[in-house]
């Protein structure tokens, strides 16, 4: 019968009804203060900024990573050619091991 | 071992990040030059049609990690390990995303920004128990045991997923419901279509940023395992 009373707006109404009847505020318009605008604007610029954070964070990542990637296999493969090289100096050295599980 | 990367996964990849801007970019098109503006609310409900592809993308990479998680407890091989790695580090930004927005928009809507609602709660804790698993493998070494211990908290961290889900529905709360019900809460096909888009765009964003960072640390992985073959045959400092 009265829909705007059963369902009224959650921001429309700060106090209860039992503070209502035990005192008066002033209206201080803070509601009005709040700009949908400047909400909208503000969450979306987080979600963007947290995105492009995430996305340059890993692309630096992997870019450091394929770079000491590369470099070390061009040491194990240079160091690996002078092992055979010198027969005996390989021996000295401990065999290289293979990782436990990188067969994924 | 597992190359950097072949050709054809590069062009995957590549295609796959293309695809993932073009739906963000036609989405926020969408969001803002189609969708009508909500009656009650006003222009702040669009916060919506980002807020939930938000926790869905957390829900990918929970979902992400939870396989990972399950994968690596299974073989103990490290690319379901990466796999679980990767997720949990979408799943933390994404639930980030989603923890910002949702505040934003109940400042508007509620007149607060935070209540204890059963559904924030529970989402809050998901996020907790990722943020966890994150500083757990940012903070302790690469060992096993380190990864099992991981490994047990992402399968167990997934049991809180559905429990975010029907929170709504069993305990109720401040939280809206207007996707539970069937969508049936989206008054308007614009607005279906625009929650939509910005879904499918959420969910190839959300992909693309698992497979790269479970590439990531696949690779790290990789590399940690030459140095010490490095290490070993007297290369080190080099």
């Amino acid at each position: 019968m009265y829909p705007m009373l059963q369902q009224p707006n959650p921001s429309a109404t700060s106090a209860t009804v039992g503070d209502r009847s035990q005192e008066f505020r002033p209206d201080t318009g803070e509601r009005e203060s709040t700009s949908g605008e400047a909400l909208l604007v503000a969450c979306y610029a987080i979600i963007w900024i947290l995105a492009f954070a995430l996305i340059f964070s890993s692309v630096r990542k992997q870019r450091s990573l394929d770079d000491r990637l590369t470099r070390l296999s061009e040491e194990l493969a240079r160091a690996r050619a002078e092992g055979e090289k010198a027969p005996g100096k390989e021996k000295s050295k401990p065999k290289a091991r293979e990782p436990e599980d990188l067969d994924a | 071992l597992v190359c950097v990367s072949s050709r054809g996964r590069d062009i995957v990849f590549t295609v796959l990040v293309v695809k993932t801007a073009l739906w963000m970019l036609f989405s926020i098109y969408y969001v803002f030059m189609v969708a009508p503006v909500e009656a009650t609310m006003g222009i702040v409900q669009k916060i919506f049609y980002f807020h939930v592809p938000c926790w869905y993308g957390m829900y990918l990479g929970a979902a992400a990690c939870f396989i990972g998680s399950a994968g690596y407890l299974y073989k103990g091989t490290i690319g379901w390990d990466a796999l679980a790695r990767g997720g949990a580090d979408v799943a933390v930004v994404t639930g980030l995303m989603g923890l910002i927005s949702g505040p934003l928009w109940a400042i508007k809507a509620w007149g607060k920004a935070w209540t204890w609602d059963p559904r924030l709660t529970t989402s809050l804790l998901s996020f907790l128990i990722y943020v966890a698993y994150c500083v757990l493998r940012g903070f302790t070494g690469g060992g096993q045991s380190e990864r099992k211990f991981a490994a047990a908290l992402g399968v167990l961290g997934a049991a809180n997923l559905p429990i975010i889900h029907y929170s709504v529905l069993k305990w109720g709360g401040q939280h809206p419901n207007v996707i539970n019900n069937g969508g049936g809460g989206l008054q308007h096909p614009d607005m279906k279509l625009a929650f939509l888009f910005s879904s499918i765009a959420f969910t190839f964003f959300a992909i693309v940023l698992i497979w790269q960072r479970a590439r990531a640390y696949l690779v790290e992985t990789q590399v940690e395992a030459l140095e010490q073959e490095a290490l070993e045959l007297g290369l080190a400092g080099e």
